[in-house]
């Protein structure tokens, strides 16, 4: 279920609030979470939602057990069944197709679906486990508490990947208030404007751009589309964020930021700084910091950047061009740490930002492009390869519309913290243009039938 | 704005206010109170196959049913979409008169001029109208080797020769390249000087030619195909018309009226291997309908993927013919002795050659749409399904 369509917003939402908010008990709320959670879950993937309840289960009994015996086998036996049902189910078909590439064979590749938000919750689930056998937080007794945690549905299916340690003692002691529910709904609505007025609308200018040839849309149109998509896949994915935070934020949970406006940094190290940083967080703690850190001599260093970066790259998907868009940004983080950053930051404020935003944009074509022809199609389209282009195509692909000059009107707003300046500034006034993006939202999705989600299969 | 909560207010207050209304216009529109304008059409996935793939598709039939039912009970729907539509459109920049207005469910490109005249445009890239276009030129030329083959482009806007049309690539002479490359094939156009002239020949509102277009369209395949056949008219009814690209974009002014021929025709016909359902071309104009409701599917209804008619002449024809084809194939079929019509969206895998020989079919007439017959728009894959020739 998505947080933009009819039945979640007039039918799920509005249910869960009033059940919820009817129970008076912190357990019979988490109980009413966790059935509603379970149930937004099944209407995606009903068949999965076992799978799901079957992962609870195990790391219930087990994260116990490693509690309780303090035992590294039982902890290694948790990882190894998290990480084996995530490789399963995410990483068999690539595995497969790549070892029949390198050996020539034809093994069958097996058809699996992705379980919608799987990279999501096994990253929770490992959070969990990992932190109970530190000693970072203590073990949950109540396996619907953990249910809770790991499938509450705000972020179950495009994160943030929250920390257990975030809300281990929300979990039981959180106060619903009305201006943490006001200061949730309005993150809600910030979210839903992002994905509904701007990113839908920059995504289908890019697909449609980049659905003609080459010769068509030129350098003038490579760089639309991606301009475009690297907008699309910021709002959409940090809208999602918003919205997450936001329902989280009514039901008394503080989940961390995700997104720090990352198009206006200065580097490459910057931006990952502000982009996904729950993602990125995940991997300093659990991967990089384990496999030694910033303490050890640069080869091994280097080693263990392009370890993370690769892994950071197969996390958003199981193919070559996401393994390729990890690693591009491993060598650039290494290029920036051995040498580059002091160089830059000589540069005045405006080069910095625009080495950035160029690095990214880059960047967003390895993560678009599903095969090596396109990615060089486009590259090559953007140091103009093709010809300049067919400007003719923009009005063809019915770009300047109502829905576009609202979206440019909106990022400015939103990719820098302008609008949350005038929130400072004009509380009130920003609440009723709040007012006014929800039902612009509601009209776009009533009428809408645009409306992919770019991060629900990772 | 004295109260600080008043975004949350108004925010529960939509959410709340269209949840209560769910069942309230559930009543209205079960008593025949409202009727909803907008059907979503949702494809039922066969539930076949092993147990999983069984479940699987009977929970995704059972959300579809849902969220299409979310669509029609929800309160205002008709209204957000009849109005906010063309307002948001109402911005958008014209092109050589034409102004955009966005993608049809197929993904083509909708344009409309000052007159309220629409015209859709593919959104196939040039490599894929490229491969289809040679594939097809190669099947055609094949097969104009063994039948006698005629092909009769009623050609919508952009591929006449008109100065103005809205594209991205020149389809007149993507048209031109296609018909230089053909070998062993009589084809036939309709063919226009003036825009004018176009206007009259095709729905304002639809894709489709109107019957008088269909018309002008018979008496050239006749000629083409030496007959020598009967004399219509086509008659402007006086039911509002609303066809499938108003409808996309909830075009409630431009007006546009159903056309038909006004003959009742009744060849013997069976439709896929039986004998002709009653709802079968019932030819009859709906009048107790929405502004919505598809007529020209209504009227004609030839969603089938073969129909065969039987008529007086001596030869057999086989027409690959989709929707285009639906206003005439009865009126050509009259001048056959057997009719086999088959339509390039439901061809199942199948030996042309064979089909035809076994049928004793000597003549082959392509009547589909411009873009269909040259390139294959919307990917059917006909070329193949009918075994290559």
């Amino acid at each position: 279920m998505e947080f933009t369509s009819l039945i979640f917003l007039f039918v799920f939402f509005p249910l869960f609030l009033l059940t919820y908010f009817v129970c008076k008990k912190r357990k019979s709320r988490n109980i009413v979470l966790f059935l509603f959670s379970l149930f937004f879950y099944a209407w995606g993937e009903p068949l999965y939602v076992f799978l799901v309840l079957f992962s609870i289960f195990v790391n219930f009994f087990l994260t116990k057990l490693i509690a309780k015996n303090k035992s590294k086998f039982i902890f290694i036996l948790t990882l190894v069944f998290d990480i084996a049902i995530l490789i399963i189910f995410k990483y068999v078909p690539f595995l497969v197709s790549s070892f029949n590439t390198i050996t020539n064979l034809h093994i069958p590749i097996p058809s699996i679906v992705l379980p919608i938000g799987i990279s999501f919750y096994t990253f929770q689930m490992l959070s969990y486990v990992i932190d109970v056998y530190r000693d970072k937080v203590g073990v949950q007794k109540n396996i619907i508490y953990l249910g809770c945690y790991i499938i509450a549905f705000p972020q179950l299916i495009a994160g943030p990947i929250v920390r257990y340690a975030t809300i281990e003692d929300e979990l039981d002691n959180r106060k619903e208030n009305m201006t943490d529910f006001t200061i949730g709904v309005r993150r809600f609505i910030v979210g839903l404007a992002k994905k509904i007025l701007i990113a839908n609308v920059m995504g289908l200018i890019a697909t449609e751009i980049l659905s003609q040839s080459a010769s068509v849309y030129g350098f003038v149109g490579s760089w639309i589309a991606m301009i475009c998509y690297s907008l699309q896949i910021l709002f959409d994915f940090s809208g999602y964020s918003d919205m997450a935070i936001g329902i989280g934020r009514m039901l008394g949970f503080h989940y961390l930021e995700n997104f720090n406006y990352p198009y206006i940094a200065t580097s490459i190290t910057d931006f990952w700084r502000r982009w996904h940083i729950s993602l990125s967080s995940f991997f300093k703690d659990y991967v990089y910091i384990p496999l030694g850190g910033n303490r050890v001599k640069t080869p091994r260093l280097i080693l263990n950047l392009l370890i993370v970066w690769a892994l950071t790259g197969l996390w958003h998907g199981a193919s070559v061009n996401f393994l390729l868009w990890g690693l591009y940004y491993g060598v650039i983080l290494i290029i920036e740490k051995l040498f580059l950053k002091k160089y830059l930051e000589k540069l005045p404020r405006f080069c910095q930002h625009l080495y950035a935003i160029i690095i990214i944009i880059f960047g967003w074509v390895l993560f678009r492009s599903l095969t090596f022809t396109e990615i060089s199609t486009i590259f090559k389209a953007m140091f103009g390869g093709f010809g300049f282009g067919n400007i003719n195509l923009l009005i063809y692909i019915n770009a300047f519309t109502f829905s576009t000059y609202l979206a440019l009107i909106l990022t400015i707003f939103m990719v820098v913290p302008l609008g949350q300046k005038l929130r400072k500034k004009y509380p009130r006034l920003t609440d009723v243009f709040l007012g006014i993006l929800f039902v612009l939202s509601l009209l776009e999705i009533i009428i809408g039938s645009y409306n992919p989600f770019i991060y629900f299969r990772f | 704005m004295k109260n600080k909560n008043f975004i949350t207010y108004f925010f529960i207050g939509v959410l709340f206010l269209f949840l209560v209304m769910y069942p309230v216009m559930f009543v209205l529109i079960q008593k025949g109170i409202i009727t909803p304008e907008f059907s979503n059409i949702y494809t039922v996935i066969s539930e076949e196959g092993n147990i999983l793939t069984k479940l699987n598709n009977k929970t995704t039939n059972i959300k579809n049913n849902i969220n299409n039912k979310l669509s029609n009970y929800l309160f205002l729907y008709s209204e957000v979409n009849g109005s906010y539509r063309p307002l948001k459109n109402s911005f958008n920049l014209y092109n050589n008169e034409f102004k955009s207005l966005g993608t049809n469910s197929d993904g083509e490109y909708i344009f409309q001029n000052k007159d309220g005249f629409y015209i859709l445009q593919t959104n196939q890239n040039d490599d894929y109208i490229n491969s289809k276009m040679n594939e097809n030129i190669l099947f055609y030329n094949n097969l104009g080797k063994i039948v006698d083959l005629y092909i009769y482009l009623p050609s919508r806007y952009e591929f006449q020769d008109f100065n103005d049309a809205v594209t991205i690539r020149n389809m007149a002479d993507l048209k031109q390249e296609f018909l230089a490359k053909l070998d062993n094939v009589t084809v036939g156009e309709l063919k226009v000087k003036e825009r004018d002239e176009y206007q009259k020949l095709f729905y304002h509102t639809d894709h489709h030619w109107n019957a008088y277009g269909a018309l002008q369209g018979y008496n050239d395949i006749c000629q083409m195909l030496n007959l020598d056949c009967e004399v219509y008219q086509a008659v402007t009814s006086d039911i509002l018309y609303r066809g499938s690209i108003g409808k996309m974009v909830a075009d409630a002014k431009t007006t546009d009226y159903f056309t038909f021929i006004d003959e009742d025709i009744t060849l013997k016909a069976t439709v896929e291997g039986a004998a002709s359902p009653t709802n079968f071309k019932p030819r009859k104009i709906k009048t107790d309908k929405g502004l919505f409701y598809d007529q020209y599917v209504g009227y004609y209804n030839g969603l089938y993927s073969e129909v065969t008619y039987e008529g007086t002449g001596e030869d057999n024809l086989f027409i690959l013919g989709d929707s285009y084809a639906w206003q005439i194939d009865y009126l050509l079929a009259q001048n056959f002795a057997k009719t086999y019509v088959l339509n390039p969206k439901y061809i199942e895998k199948m030996n042309l050659k064979n089909y035809l020989q076994e049928n004793n079919i000597t003549k082959v007439l392509v009547l589909m749409e411009t873009q269909t017959t040259i390139f294959d728009n919307y990917d059917y894959g006909y070329v193949a399904s009918l075994g290559g020739i």
